[in-house]
């Protein structure tokens, strides 16, 4: 669990205002789902906000203490509408 | 891959080699870039992927090939890990750090995330087949 939290802080660092929630995929603190929503992403398409967030990301990639990482990125009012809907993956 | 039948958009079917093979010979004289340029631009839909279709060595590889099955369009694809300049040069030919990597006419789409959001609304067909589908 600690690899997910300080990679959670990580990010939060980074993306401040951010929503953030980190799973571990396979149990091995390498395999990452991450959620994060962002008002910084308004306006901008999928593409781009993934490449924000890869782009912190990168070194820990890069050095590989993160292997592989489960992306989905979304704005606070979509976040909101699905926390209400209840739609969770 | 069974159960995949393909059509064929080409004008001549030489030029769309089976579905998933690498095509080019990516030991010419090019720079890594001006190759990963090239075999981008090879197919209408191109991945670079960790493995082949049929034995992907990566789960995102195996799930978005399986994806762009679904969709019967021909594709070709190139096993980064064969090749570890290409592998870095396409890396930063789109600025992307990681693979699978998709390509629909040469224009960089996204990685396994990505895509699968784009096939679960319907967006990637559009994307793949080109507007004024059907």
């Amino acid at each position: 669990m600690e690899a997910i939290s300080e990679f959670r802080s990580y990010l939060e660092s980074r993306l401040p205002g951010a929503v953030i929630r980190v799973r571990d995929l396979t149990g091995t603190e390498d395999h990452f789902d991450v959620l994060v929503a962002s008002d910084a992403f308004v306006g901008k398409g999928l593409l781009e906000q993934h490449r924000m967030v890869m782009a912190v990301m990168k070194n820990r990639l890069d050095r590989s203490e993160v292997h592989a990482v489960k992306l989905k990125t979304m704005t606070l009012a979509e976040y909101e509408l699905r926390a209400n809907q209840e739609v969770r993956t | 891959m069974s159960g995949a039948h393909p059509f064929r958009i080409s004008p001549r079917p030489s030029d769309i080699p089976r579905n998933g093979r690498p095509v080019l010979d990516t030991r010419r004289g090019d720079s890594t870039l001006e190759r990963v340029d090239r075999l981008v631009n090879s197919a209408p839909v191109f991945l670079f992927i960790k493995g082949t279709p049929a034995e992907p060595r990566c789960g995102f590889s195996a799930n978005l090939v399986r994806l762009i099955e679904s969709l019967a369009v021909p594709y070709l694809t190139f096993d980064v890990l064969s090749d570890e300049n290409i592998r870095a040069a396409a890396k930063e030919y789109v600025s992307w750090p990681t693979f699978p990597q998709l390509y629909v006419r040469g224009q960089f789409v996204g990685g396994n995330d990505i895509v699968s959001e784009l096939a679960a609304s319907g967006e990637l067909r559009r994307l793949v087949r080109g507007e004024g589908d059907e």
